[in-house]
């Protein structure tokens, strides 16, 4: 079982991350009125990023993909490009439209603001490494501005004298995950020496990883969605 | 030697069993912290609102017990007024009465008729009087009971200015298990009443009291001119009765439109 997960992880992944897709798509309609719209949409940008990459790898044939491949763009490089920098700005503009203490928000403005001109000034310089790595600053940087993101959140609810259940509170499940996730995938890319065809031991550890984080995070999402209730101030 | 090692370096290097398992290990560990303290806020936001509920209520009750207390401090003051105008007033009519009384004795012919108009002035305002002490005094309010307290307001209004004043009773009249409920909504409808005299110009008036099962419904109507709900300044006297309502838990509609007069419609329920 664990063996079949493994060697077929980007499809065990791909049907969670369209699980959660759809539980956004059903349940759209009520937080329509709510921030929880923004998180629903960067769902559906995971989707979109997901399909590039699963397009780039799987279906080189098709005119649009062989016009993306011309561009030189790989599946390193698209991920760097709309994971690693590309996601990390739309969570960090999710938090920013949730918290509600000023000095929260001010802190994570400056901090996603920093990180994302930092990032493409990297990319720009470094246009030739673009295909070739997962470059430290995108992980690291990112992952502190998604560990602020949350931390930020965490606090402003142990200050804020609301009264929340936080089983209602669709933040408080998208934290978790993301935080999570974060904390638990970034220290692999210390070990990234090893991803290579002659370590099938760490590959398949690496994989198991990744698979378990993104079966959580994406179920996470996919509960937190249909449990929590739309709320009035920042749900 | 120089070629071994160079072959040494050029292969890719591979993790020993020992680093993969410190980082499964380390991995374990940040899932447990991580969890710890996902359940500590999970258990500091249970306790937060549990306090924060509490306060609320306390809140609550706080404000309960000031509207009691001012409704308290309004019967007794409304009962002192009815007191002053039974013993004082009251006395000072009845005692002209007397001496009117007397005084008639010692008249004859036409000044005897006018005369006799005068002294039955004084008469009827002292009823009038003894009336509206009456009315004023929850406790006789209690006394005489809720029905003929709306019947004798709705008589001395009559009196005043209207074609009719009428209470219909509806269903098998029922005893109110608290009384001081039945205070709070005759002097709702003593507050509508006397709207409808000071504002409406209504001919007729009329209160429905219908006994349900567990629940009785009040309605009062005037033909009076009415008013605009969006546009009214609510007044002490309609946020009075608003408030009086939600102390006793009662539904609460008052519904108006210029031209068409006034309807008051409350619900009260016997059990709560």
């Amino acid at each position: 079982m664990l063996k079949y997960l493994t060697t077929h992880f980007n499809f065990v992944v791909y049907f969670f991350e369209v699980l959660a897709i759809l539980t956004a798509i059903f349940t759209f309609k009520k937080f329509k009125n709510t921030k929880t719209k923004l998180f629903i949409y960067y769902l559906f940008y995971v989707g979109f990023v997901e399909l590039g990459a699963a397009a780039i790898t799987y279906f080189k044939s098709n005119i649009l993909i062989e016009f993306l491949l011309k561009t030189g763009i790989k599946v390193i490089g698209w991920f760097n490009i709309f994971w690693l920098i590309g996601s990390v700005i739309f969570i960090s503009i999710y938090y920013l439209n949730i918290l509600q203490v000023r000095l929260f928000k001010l802190i994570l403005t400056w901090l996603s603001i920093s990180f994302t001109i930092t990032s493409i000034s990297y990319l720009l310089f470094n246009l030739s490494d673009l295909n070739t790595a997962h470059p430290y600053l995108y992980i690291f940087f990112g992952a502190v501005v998604i560990f602020t993101s949350c931390v930020l959140y965490f606090l402003e609810l142990l200050q804020l004298d609301n009264l929340i259940k936080l089983t209602d509170h669709f933040p408080f499940y998208a934290s978790i995950a993301l935080f999570l996730w974060w904390l638990v995938t970034s220290p692999l890319f210390f070990y990234e020496i090893y991803n290579n065809e002659s370590d099938w031991d760490f590959v398949n550890l690496k994989r198991r990883v990744f698979l378990f984080a993104n079966i959580f995070m994406y179920t996470c999402f996919a509960i937190g969605l249909i449990l929590s209730k739309p709320q009035p101030k920042n749900g | 030697m120089d070629n071994i090692f160079l072959l040494l370096t050029q292969q890719p290097v591979t993790s020993t069993a020992s680093e993969r398992y410190l980082l499964i290990y380390m991995i374990g560990v940040l899932i447990v912290i991580t969890s710890l303290v996902i359940l500590f806020f999970i258990v500091f936001q249970k306790r937060k609102n549990k306090l924060l509920i509490d306060k609320i209520k306390q809140q609550q009750a706080f404000e309960k017990e000031l509207s009691n207390a001012q409704t308290e401090i309004q019967e007794q003051t409304l009962k002192n007024i009815g007191w002053e105008l039974h013993d004082n007033v009251g006395q000072l009519l009845a005692a002209a009465s007397m001496q009117l009384n007397i005084l008639k004795t010692k008249l004859d012919g036409e000044a005897l008729d006018s005369f006799k108009d005068a002294s039955n002035t004084v008469k009827e305002s002292l009823k009038e009087v003894r009336m509206l002490s009456r009315s004023l005094n929850n406790e006789v309010v209690l006394n005489i009971g809720f029905e003929q307290s709306i019947t004798n307001e709705l008589n001395r209004l009559k009196k005043m200015k209207f074609a009719s004043a009428e209470l219909n009773v509806k269903g098998e009249v029922k005893p109110f298990k608290n009384k001081k409920h039945e205070i709070i909504i005759f002097r709702i409808l003593q507050e509508f009443f006397s709207n409808t005299v000071k504002y409406s110009e209504a001919k007729n008036l009329s209160v429905i009291l219908d006994y349900q099962n567990d629940q009785l419904l009040i309605t009062a109507k005037d033909d009076g001119k009415g008013f605009d709900m969006s546009t009214i300044n609510k007044g002490a006297g309609l946020l009075n009765m608003q408030s009086r309502a939600e102390l006793i838990k009662m539904d609460y509609e008052l519904l108006s439109q210029p031209g068409n007069g006034v309807t008051l419609k409350m619900i009260y329920y016997f059990n709560d």
